[in-house]
Parts: C-alpha cells; structure tokens; sequence
C-alpha cells in the first residue's frame, strides 16, 4: 500500500471511530438532539474538506472538536433564539471540559460491559427506546402504560448504567 | 457524582430525562442551564449524562424484539413501575452477575449496533460516504435511505431465541485447548463458552464446521446452523449440501454462508473483518436498512463500530492460525495486456457449437461501455472480446465458446481443490464446461451483463491439464445491423484449506 493509501486509510479509521464521541461532544454542547445532528453533519463535511489538513500523527480527536466547537457556535448564530438551549458562556465553560485525554474509550467498553449485568428486560427496554428508536410517548402506547411510567423506568436503567460505569471506570466493581 | 444536594439532583435528573426526548419546554431550558451554571457538579452529571444517552443511542444493537420480548418488557414496566412509585432512582442497582444470567443474553456489541443504524436514519451520510468512496477508493458505501422510520426497512436474519434443553452442535475436536470441555461434548442452545487457549472444531447439526481460535468467546443460539461469535477468530466450512447456510452472527455483522469457506476476526471490539477463502458469503449489518451484500472468494471487508461504511481491506487467510491455506492463482482474462494484443491463453473455438477454424484468440479490450461500473484492473483482469467479421448465420443471438486450459500441479488433490471464478460476459454466461463436463451455474442459462458474477467449482478438476470453456451468449446484431462484439471478463483461484484438525495434508508444500 502506498504511503498516501495508508494515511488516507488511517484518516478513514480516524474519522469513522471519532463519530459518537464527537456527536456527543455536540449534543453536550447544543443540548438538542435535532441540532446535534445537524452539526455533525456540517462537521463531518467540515472534516472531509479540510482532511489535507490534517497532519498524520497529530491528536485526530482534538482536531474534530475544534471544528465542532467552531461549528457549534457557527450554527447558534442561524437559529431563533427561542430554540438555543444554553447561552455562549455556558457552552464555552463546557468546551473547556472536554479533554481529548478524557477515558471515552473506557467507558464506552464499561458501557458494553454494565449491558451485559443488565436483566434482559432492562435491555430489551433500552432496544426498544434506542434501537427501534421509539420515543417515551410512542412506547408508552405500546405497552399500554403512562408515558411517565416509561420515563421513571428508562431514567433508572441509565442511572444503574451510569453508576456501573462510574465503579468500573474509577476501578471499583 | 452523586455530591450534589438531593433537591437538585432530583430536578436535575427530570430535566435530563425531559430532554432526552427532546421535548424541553423554554423554562427547563432557561432553568436547566441556570444549574449547570451554578453547580460545577450538575455540569459534569449533565455531561456523563448526555454522553450515555449519545452512546446507547450510538451503539445499541437494533435487534428485533419479538412478542414475547415485548411482553417480558410490560410486566417488568409493571413492577418496576410500583417499585419506582415508593423508591428513589438512586435506589436502583444492578443485579449481581450471578443472578442475572439470561440465556437469552445478547451480546454486549449486538446491543451496541445502533451507531450503524443511526448512521444511516439520522445522520446525512451521503455526501462523505461518496467523497470516501471517490477519493479514498477503498470502501463499499451500504449507507440506507435517510429518514425511513423503523419496521419500514429491510429486516436482518430473524431473532434467534436461546433454550437451555435443545442440543444444537458437538465439540468435535481440539487441539491444545484449554477449558472443561471434551471432544464429543453436545452443545447446547444459550451455551456461552470461553476459549481460553488453543484451537476447538464445533460442529452444527446440519454439519458445518467452526474452527475457533482463542482467545474467543462465543454462544450457541436456538438455530440448527448458526453460531454468535463475541469475541475471537472463527473459520466456517460448509463442504456438504445440508450445512449450507451456517449463519455466524458477530460483533458488527450477520454472515450466512452460501456454501463455503469463511474466516470471521472478530479480535478486536472496534471492527469485524470477513475473509472469503472460496465460494461466496452473504453479509448484513445488524439493524441493517439495505438487503445483504455478497462477497466472493479472495475477498475481504471491515465493519467497523461507528460508521455505515464496510472497507474492502488486503485478503489474508494467514491470519487464521487454525487453518493452511494454499492458493494457486490463473491468469486472468486479458492480464497485463495492453489494449488489442490477443491473449493466446484463450481462445474462441465455436460459434452456436460449431467449431470455426481456425479458432481465434480475442483481443484485450479498451472498450469504454465494458469498463463502466467495472473499474479496469490490468494486473488482474481485462475484458477479452471479439468483434465476428461477418454474420455467423441466421437469428438474433449466438453462443460463443471461449476456451482455455489450466495446470493442476503435483501433489494436490484435486477433489480437495475448488474454483472460484468470477466474471462478466457479455452479454451472458450460458454454460460452462470443466473437463467436457457442462455443469450449471446457479440454475441460471441466462446472466445478464450488469454485474460480477461468480461461482465455485468442486467437481471435475483432474490432475494436471484442465480445460474449461465459457459459453457466452450474445446479441448478434447492433443497432446499425452489424454483428456485435462479444466479451467476457474473468478472475479466478484454485484454493485448498486444510486444518489443524486433519491428520493428512491437503497440499504438500
């Protein structure tokens, strides 16, 4: 393989695995699902233009936020301001969280991990809301129960999921 | 994580649980951020939050429930539901592993397929998918119509559901294995083993083979030929009619067999890589919206978590410790030609079975129509044609016999050999013949000229001299009346596989 075969495959591997992280990174900053993912896709065209760019073996994933945080600010400025969830201090305060060393790895494997505990119920839960991407309401329906019945059970299964996480990541059980 | 006041993590938590939903009112948000302000803590829940909710958005497998499944769901709704009524959400807890054992248990990486499917309902793909396939030259874009609401899409394999008492294949051998297993072992549906070291040949009941390479871990399901790969390298041999079809559901994709060889690597959490060593598999992302896509011998693709994309990688059987391949590679039709040099290895020996003498060779071709959609590849295969100077005879269409000759080296066993052949004739394949032996390809008599095409051969290989002629059918006459060019475009590979578990080599070196 050529040299600029291996990179470009190197920045197709770079870009496919830093999708969920930077969507999230998105989604934390714009706190609304529909923007988050209109960004991502004024992002990712973002990232493929300006691939030449990007210099092989430099942090791919901080690079990806930058132009996240940029496009994030970038898309506030198209919206009404009725539908901004935060104001630009607030997700500034944010951005300087995040951290490219941050263990996202770590707990997306402690994720694969803490479904495995979960009881098939609780899952199948979570398929049926993430999976077959029913909203609360559209489930509630189908299983014939309050939508806030719905909410509290789903609420409480991320919650277990979270701490879960939290003692698998921090290295207790 | 938990050091905030009770008071706001409680209002905390209903916002979140609002938001998820997408379904904010103006006050939540303006009360929301007020929180996220003021309380360092509440921004860091809010973080872990929203990625959790990002992450099982992403990576939640799309399986299938199935009526019972939901049914399962309501009762637990039901007490859940009462439970939560007197108790708080911090009182949940997982349960103990030991007590919550399904057999029923999906993988952690089916559950975790979402970001495939989210790739292609709710993110805009097309545009870098394409710009990938262009650019980077390297990946197969499998990206599904944007927008189309579940239930709406193609389904993947049905859902498999695990019993405990149903026997479903047998531990045939092993070899410097270790666990607390036996040679001779039945296996049962909802069975999730663990290779900790060494090699294990598990047989389904409709006789197909598994090869498994630890460290693996994998599942036996509710399926006379099927297998969950979780974790590890898998070989598939389907050498017999009836166990055709053997399905290995791994980490990142569905493969069913179409009468083969297959080696699955599913080492790594981030990627699943699917080799052909001979004949042809079917692949399907789980929760897939496309129809399978087939891949034939001397292939290779990745799917990889996070992205809609499979990338064709290099071939490699020599990454499968649990078997010995050998590969003989035939020039391919037209091979390093340049355009017009006749390629003497074949030759057009008949039209509408009467021979023409003398036979001629057709020539490389150049041919814009034949290289649209069929990338040109040199080194490995042209399109050979040939133009008939005048009208063979009377009607509309005519068959061409394309003939040539290949050796089987001493010291193969040609029962133990297999053919794969790919290739694209226009305007048709009719027929082959092996050895004088006309065999049918897929039941068909008729492959129209729009895509590669293949099949695998097992029958009438000898020893030394082979021949195999193609016959091609084609339109006589173009638009203007002339006679037609034919052509036909051809890759192929004799292979062996032979396996730690056999005592006699297939090949000797």
């Amino acid at each position: 393989m050529s040299e600029e075969a291996g990179q470009s495959e190197a920045f197709v591997t770079d870009f496919t695995s830093c999708q969920s992280r930077v969507y999230a990174y998105i989604f934390t900053l714009t706190g609304d699902r529909e923007q988050a993912r209109d960004v991502l896709q004024e992002v990712n065209l973002v990232i493929w233009r300006k691939a030449e760019e990007f210099e092989p073996g430099t942090n791919f994933i901080a690079w990806a936020f930058q132009i996240a945080r940029f496009q994030v600010m970038s898309h506030r400025q198209k919206l009404a301001r009725d539908r901004l969830v935060f104001d630009d201090e607030l997700i500034t305060g944010m951005a300087d969280i995040f951290s490219e060393d941050d263990p996202f790895d770590a707990r997306r494997e402690a994720l694969a991990s803490c479904l495995d505990r979960l009881t098939t119920n609780h899952r199948n839960l979570l398929r049926i809301r993430y999976a077959d991407g029913l909203a609360v309401k559209d489930m509630a329906t189908r299983l014939g129960k309050s939508a806030n019945a719905v909410a509290k059970v789903l609420h409480r299964t991320r919650m277990a999921l979270l701490d879960c996480i939290e003692r698998q990541t921090s290295g207790g059980r | 994580m938990m050091s905030l006041a009770h008071q706001i993590t409680e209002e905390l938590e209903v916002l979140l649980a609002t938001l998820t939903e997408g379904e904010l009112l103006p006050e939540q948000r303006t009360r929301l951020g007020q929180l996220l302000r003021d309380h360092p803590g509440a921004r860091r829940f809010y973080m872990r939050y929203v990625e959790l909710h990002v992450l099982l958005e992403w990576e939640a497998g799309a399986g299938v429930l199935d009526p019972a499944d939901q049914g399962a769901v309501l009762q637990e709704l039901l007490q859940l539901e009462d439970r939560a009524a007197t108790s708080t959400v911090h009182q949940a807890k997982l349960p103990s592993p030991t007590r919550t054992y399904q057999v029923d248990r999906p993988s952690t990486r089916e559950v975790g397929q979402v970001l495939w499917y989210l790739g292609t309902r709710r993110v805009v793909w097309g545009p870098i998918a394409a710009a990938l396939a262009l650019v980077v030259g390297l990946v197969v874009v499998i990206s599904g119509p944007s927008g189309e609401t579940p239930g709406e899409s193609d389904s993947p394999a049905p859902p498999l559901r695990a019993s405990e008492s149903v026997v479903v294949a047998t531990l045939t051998a092993e070899r410097d294995a270790v666990w607390y297993r036996r040679p001779g072992e039945e296996l049962y549906a909802g069975q999730r083993l663990t290779l900790t070291e060494g090699f294990a040949e598990i047989t389904t009941k409709r006789g197909a083979i598994a090869l498994l390479e630890a460290p693996c871990t994998f599942e036996l399901i509710d399926h006379d030929n099927a297998i969950r790969l979780i974790k590890g390298k898998l070989v598939g041999i389907c050498e017999t009619e009836s166990s055709k079809g053997l399905l290995v559901r791994a980490p990142l994709m569905d493969i069913t067999d179409l009468g083969t060889r297959f080696g699955v690597d599913a080492a790594s959490p981030s990627h699943t890589d699917v080799h052909v060593f001979e004949g042809r598999v079917e692949i399907q992302r789980p929760g897939a919206l496309d129809t399978a896509r087939g891949i034939s011998a001397g292939r290779s693709l990745r799917a990889s978590a996070g992205t809609p994309l499979l990338q064709t990688i290099s071939h490699s059987a020599v990454d499968f410790g649990v078997i010995v391949p050998t590969v003989i590679r035939l020039p391919g039709t037209g091979q390093a030609l340049a355009p017009n040099q006749a390629d003497t290895n074949w030759q057009i020996t008949a039209v509408n079975g009467k021979p023409i003498e003398p036979a001629v060779s057709p020539v490389a071709s150049d041919s814009a129509a034949y290289y649209l959609g069929f990338p040109e590849d040199p080194m490995e295969s042209k399109f050979i044609s040939w133009k008939p100077p005048s009208s063979p005879g009377a009607g509309d269409y005519f068959t061409y016999t394309f003939a040539t000759s290949f050796n089987i080296p001493d010291g193969f066993d040609p029962d133990r050999l297999r053919l794969s052949v790919r290739f694209i004739a226009d305007n048709a394949l009719a027929a082959v013949i092996i050895n004088g032996e006309r065999v049918v390809i897929d039941g068909e008599v008729m492959i129209e000229f729009q895509r590669w095409r293949d099949f695998t051969l097992a029958d009438h290989l000898v020893a030394g001299h082979n021949t195999i002629e193609f016959e091609v059918r084609n339109h006589y006459a173009d638009r203007f009346g002339t006679a037609g060019q034919v052509g036909l475009r051809v890759s192929w590979q004799l292979s062996t596989l032979k396996t730690l578990f056999e005592k006699n080599a297939w090949a000797r070196p």
